[in-house]
């Protein structure tokens, strides 16, 4: 009795309706992986994201879910599920990408309660749980990305409690790989530097553009394409024999001063 | 690289795959091969086996992964061989690929044997075996070990094929009788060509059964056990005329080889998902989660444990035959347990749903 697995792979992919994770649905899908696009609010963007993905002849479901709220991984998952379902494929999940996050830029005299526990509800709760219930979804050989940020790795103190809510997602990326290794998973964190997204509302003021391009030794922002190239090679087949590892994408910021 | 035993499960059975080494073709018929295979000295021991057990063989073709179950016959002067019987006709292309592609030398990836068709541990039993087609192979093991280890017990054969050129390992049936001389009864029947004898002509129906074995002094009573190995049809027709016989389950031994004729059981409707399963395989227990689309409990146990034993997915082989040791599972249609083992927990995973929110399952067991 013969059995067989379509060749193509299924990701979620979190925020991925817009800026990085828009880059990285797109990327995936590209390379005949059928792509979850998880989003928290905005259907019309999630909407064109897919409709995007379908144009290039890829596959792809958009899966609403407010993140940073009781129950969000389940509704993450229970939207995925059903996606999976109403296209008609298998259950299951081969890459998970865990991109969704919020920014806190405030000085630590300014971060007020509420702020910090939002910044660690979407930042750091929602991926942990997340992939608590990924676990039993996950296919064996299956791939784990955290999209983390320079600043949980270089002192940036007008970000700090967003800093510290990457750099926790940092140490989940370490426990889980070494966790997930006997079944062949490999996580690990991508950590983007000034990228030009929304996220960054600051970009908008072209003096502070030229002053965070100036940052890259490339003397550029980074865009959505660069960070999903890298998260690319992480979620294929090449990078098989890399877990556990905090891949920096910033363009070389700091290099050496 | 070969495994050493250590990669075999420290508890229950063996399970993983061992590449075993093509040491024989020799084609039996137009249309089917006897693919020997030598067993390395250190795996000896994981590839043990007792008469009717079958190992499960790997091929990947064309990027889809081919599994498929194989009695192990034995070739009659090298025992700790594996043998097994291959027919062309297989539906995936496994056999035309035996026939055609494979040379000795070749690797194949096989599973350790397993099965509970077996011979009834009966000192001085009368052994009765209907075999149709490749069916054989299983059946002409179980006779030379019963023959060969308990000199009071009779073994009868009544063996279909299609037609004479069909009729496969025959000389060694023959050696088999001239060894066991009074003990062993061969009866061919061929169901496409005319022989002078009608009896041994035409295909086996129940009144045409009990007029073959009745000559070979086959009657349900004390001491005659039944082994029906064989497609769908010869088994059912033979399965029922020994119930309405009287012939009690536990004298009655089945094993089907082919999907072929079964009527399709209704498949399960897709799942909503949400029960929580742990599993014990080669002495490692994971868990694993039913997820809406999963339609049985290997589909989910798959994900996490690509290792988990199956071969034919619809209920024949039984290598996904596992004991649950927490909740409740319910089964489809399937061929391969015995109502023994059903009421003591066994159930397959390629046909059960649980009943329960949460369900253990031991594969080891």
């Amino acid at each position: 009795m013969a059995t067989s697995r379509p060749d193509g792979r299924t990701a979620l992919v979190t925020g991925g309706s817009r800026g990085i994770g828009k880059a990285v649905s797109l990327r995936l899908a590209r390379e005949g992986v059928l792509v979850a696009v998880h989003y928290g609010h905005d259907d019309e963007a999630a909407q064109a994201t897919v409709k995007e993905i379908e144009a290039g002849g890829g596959r792809a479901l958009a899966v609403r879910a407010e993140l940073g709220v009781p129950g969000d991984a389940d509704a993450v998952w229970d939207g995925f599920d059903r996606g999976l379902v109403a296209l008609g494929a298998e259950p299951g999940v081969d890459i998970v990408v865990n991109n969704a996050g919020i920014t806190l830029p405030r000085h630590l005299a300014d971060v007020t309660e509420e702020d910090y526990d939002r910044v660690f509800a979407v930042n750091t709760r929602a991926p942990f749980f997340v992939l608590q219930r990924a676990l039993p979804r996950l296919r064996d050989g299956g791939r784990i990305v955290n999209i983390s940020s320079a600043a949980s790795r270089v002192a940036y103190p007008p970000l700090v409690a967003y800093a510290m809510s990457k750099g926790a997602l940092d140490t989940l990326t370490l426990a889980l790989a070494a966790q997930l290794g006997p079944r062949g998973i490999t996580v690990n964190t991508v950590a983007p530097g000034f990228t030009d997204t929304g996220i960054n509302p600051t970009l908008a003021d072209p003096q502070i553009r030229r002053a965070l391009a100036a940052a890259s030794v490339f003397d550029r922002l980074g865009t959505p394409a660069d960070i999903a190239d890298a998260v690319a090679f992480l979620a294929g087949g090449d990078g098989r024999w890399i877990t556990g590892h905090w891949l920096d994408a910033t363009g070389g910021v700091r290099l050496g001063h | 690289m070969t495994p050493t035993p250590r990669a075999l499960s420290p508890a229950g059975r063996p399970t993983g795959w061992f590449p075993l080494p093509v040491s024989g073709l020799d084609r039996l018929a137009e249309d089917a091969v006897a693919v020997t295979l030598a067993v390395p000295e250190p795996l000896a021991g994981a590839f043990a086996h007792q008469a009717g057990q079958h190992v499960v063989v790997r091929h990947r073709q064309g990027g889809t992964e081919i599994r498929r179950s194989y009695s192990v016959c034995p070739p009659p002067f090298a025992r700790d061989r594996l043998r097994l019987v291959v027919r062309r006709a297989s539906p995936d292309g496994f056999g035309a690929y035996a026939l055609g592609g494979l040379a000795v030398g070749d690797r194949l990836d096989v599973s350790p044997p397993a099965g509970s068709f077996r011979l009834e541990a009966a000192p001085g039993a009368h052994h009765v075996l209907v075999a149709g087609g490749t069916g054989i192979a299983p059946l002409l093991a179980m006779a030379a070990a019963a023959l060969g280890d308990d000199p009071g017990c009779r073994v009868s054969l009544l063996y279909a094929s299609r037609d004479a050129a069909g009729v496969l390992l025959a000389e060694e049936l023959a050696d088999l009788k001239d060894a066991h001389l009074g003990r062993l009864a061969v009866l061919h029947v061929l169901s496409r060509e005319r022989r002078e004898a009608d009896l041994l002509s035409g295909r086996i129906d129940r009144d045409r059964l009990w007029r073959l074995l009745a000559p070979l002094g086959a009657d349900v009573g004390g001491t005659t056990v039944f082994y029906l190995c064989g497609p769908w049809g010869l088994v059912e027709v033979a399965r029922e005329a020994l119930a309405q016989a009287g012939a009690s389950p536990r004298q009655v031994r089945v094993e089907l080889f082919s999907a072929e004729g079964v009527p399709p059981a209704p498949e399960p409707p897709p799942h909503r998902g949400g029960v929580r399963i742990s599993a014990r395989i080669g002495g490692r227990t994971s868990a694993a989660q039913m997820l809406p689309g999963d339609r049985v409990l290997l589909d989910a146990l798959l994900r996490t444990r690509p290792d988990t034993p199956y071969s034919c997915r619809v209920g024949l082989c039984g290598s996904c035959r596992a004991r649950v040791v927490d909740g409740a599972a319910a089964m489809g249609s399937q061929f391969a347990l015995d109502a023994a083992e059903v009421a003591a927990g066994f159930t397959l995973a390629c046909r059960a749903r649980a009943t329960t929110g949460r369900i253990g399952l031991d594969f080891d067991a």
